[in-house]
């Protein structure tokens, strides 16, 4: 298990180091002078002065990368060009709302994706598995901004149920923060779990064909038992992974809703951070992100043991 | 050419399938006529602000009196642009990536590792970073949405070829001394058509969804040029007061997505022999 997680992390040293290598070309190809440009518009030739010194500009651009990797891998990403403060601490201020959100819509996701694909795997070919496929094929279609401005217009502007935008801090009470995340985080939901209920239906659809799900019910066990005790469980490696999968559905999710509903996450700080054309925000926030998307599948693939005991690491 | 009917028949026999054609053809004839027939679309009429849908004005008008039914049919070309744009590049790049790296295993190591680091990093994100680097205009945007997307079609390319490599028809042709290009071109690339051609169709539909995105959060189609999310973007804050300008442009994107997905479903369907044998 050690070895396993150990040889992973390496695996993933050479992705990261291209992330970085990216992330750090991002200001130094864009056209003009990278220091007039971290520096921003109104910037005095001395301030470009000094941070070209402080960037090692002069430099050859690989010193120039080591430089500014090593301050990386110290979590020291820099600091914003608008509010001056460390990238590190923006992101740290605004990691709260966002994670809220995306617990809260990967629950969702699970409670109303994994039912529905089971159901639809049951009744192949039914009216209920019809229905719900083109529901699925909808929530690939219809965009998040749309499906939150809707959600915002019915159960926020009509019925009055949740606020219409902003979020409520943890510190002023869960339940304030429930209720300002649940709009955006249901429209997240009805974009995400589309994928998690077709994974769902095509990895169920096999198993029902399988043996043990008919000695399951030869012995006369409940209908439901049999789905979701015997045949879901086997279902937990395609699901999980297409959960690992769909974090990158999942982050832009996250930035579009995050603007529709105000709130006040890391998504709004890069859609933010790139009108204002602020780039060590930038090159932080994707950094942050790229590790977060490999953390994640690092997890998903640890996952596995949970739902296949024949899984060692 | 009976093979071609028999498909074509397959392909169009649902309801639903054809009414997804029906809106493709539609909108492609829109992309044509409506820049043709609408020149006022970008007029400013401050005494027409926000203005509920009527007979004079379909979709109402916006916040700076313009028509959005107009502004609206004109977007219709930037989005199909987009879409198909985005599927050819990215189809031809990822094409020759996964080939080259399914049949050369020195290439292999390199180009997966590359494209890996693609794709750690969110789709949308690097879509704007890049344009924020490369300023904004049609090229750049359909260069910025398809390096996102060239990884998913190499990596399909690949695992086709990889499995095809196996095959005796390869060994036969390696024997005959048959040189590496024309094993590709002849042998190789005919058999990935199928697999490209669906992930073509998801592409295209992806792409018009991320160019949506991408103007809607201020990082897309230059405001000169009317795009859907463009429209969405300009009058979210009067979103409250007029709703329309927001639903319109919204419904016409998911109209055409929907389109273009289906027929990709249904493209999958059709060609993979896996869901053909189960549907038998």
């Amino acid at each position: 298990m050690f070895k396993y997680i150990s040889n992973r992390l390496l695996a993933s040293v050479p992705i990261v180091l291209f992330v970085a290598v990216f992330v750090f070309l991002l200001s130094h190809l864009a056209p003009g002078d990278p220091a007039a440009l971290i520096a921003g518009e109104n910037a005095t030739p001395e301030q470009i002065s000094l941070i070209r010194d402080r960037l090692h500009l002069d430099e050859p651009l690989v010193t120039q990368f080591g430089y500014w990797f090593s301050d990386v891998l110290r979590f020291d990403l820099g600091n914003s060009i608008f509010s001056e403060r460390p990238v590190t601490e923006l992101i740290a201020a605004r990691l709260e709302p966002t994670l809220v959100l995306t617990t809260l819509t990967i629950f969702m996701t699970i409670f109303l994706a994994v039912p529905a694909g089971v159901i639809a795997a049951w009744k192949v070919n039914s009216t209920s598995d019809r229905s719900i496929m083109i529901l699925s094929v909808l929530g690939f279609s219809v965009p998040a901004f749309l499906i939150g401005y809707a959600n915002m217009y019915v159960f926020a502007l009509k019925l009055g149920w949740f606020p219409v935008q902003g979020y409520s801090a943890l510190s002023d009470g869960v339940f304030g923060t429930l209720r300002s995340v649940a709009l955006p985080a249901f429209t997240i939901t009805l974009v995400f779990w589309a994928l998690v209920a077709r994974i769902t239906r095509a990895a169920m659809i096999e198993i029902l064909q399988e043996g043990y799900t008919r000695t399951a019910r030869a012995k006369g066990l409940s209908e439901g038992k049999v789905l979701f005790v015997h045949a879901l469980k086997n279902a937990g490696v395609p699901i999980s992974t297409v959960i690992g999968v769909g974090i990158a559905i999942l982050i832009s999710g996250v930035v579009v809703t995050e603007s529709v509903f105000n709130i006040p996450g890391i998504g709004r700080l890069v859609v933010d951070a790139i009108t204002q054309r602020d780039f060590p925000v930038v090159q932080g926030t994707m950094i942050f992100f790229s590790v977060v998307l490999i953390v994640v599948n690092l997890l998903v693939d640890l996952s596995y043991v949970l739902f296949d005991p024949r899984i060692r690491y | 050419m009976a093979d071609f009917r028999k498909f074509l028949r397959e392909f169009t026999d649902g309801r639903v399938e054809k009414a997804a054609v029906l809106i493709l053809f539609a909108a492609l004839l829109i992309s044509v006529i409506a820049p043709l027939i609408y020149h006022s679309y970008s007029d400013i009429n401050p005494l027409e602000r926000m203005q509920a849908p009527s007979v004079d004005h379909l979709f109402g008008t916006d916040h700076l009196g313009r028509d959005v039914f107009e502004r609206t049919m004109v977007g219709t070309r930037n989005s199909l642009i987009i879409g198909f744009s985005v599927a050819i590049v990215t189809t031809i790049i990822g094409c020759v990536l996964g080939l080259v790296s399914g049949f050369i295993s020195f290439g292999d190591k390199i180009i997966m590792r590359l494209m890996d680091g693609f794709m750690a990093i969110p789709n949308v994100l690097l879509a704007i970073a890049l344009v924020a680097l490369m300023g904004s205009s049609l090229l750049t945007i359909i260069i910025a949405i398809s390096v996102p997307e060239i990884p998913r079609m190499a990596r399909i390319v690949r695992s086709v070829v990889v499995s095809l490599k196996e095959m005796p028809f390869i060994d036969a042709a390696v024997t005959m001394g048959t040189p590496q290009w024309k094993i590709l071109l002849r042998h190789l690339l005919p058999n990935t058509v199928g697999a490209l051609s669906v992930q073509a169709t998801a592409t295209c539909a992806s792409a018009i969804m991320t160019e949506a995105i991408l103007s809607f959060l201020g990082a897309g189609t230059p405001p000169n040029i009317p795009s859907w999310g463009g429209i969405i973007a300009e009058s979210r804050v009067f979103f409250q007061i007029a709703p329309w300008t927001i639903g319109f442009p919204g419904l016409m994107l998911s109209l055409l997505v929907l389109s273009v997905n289906v027929l990709g479903d249904r493209l999958r369907e059709v060609l993979d022999p896996r869901v053909a044998r189960r549907r038998a």
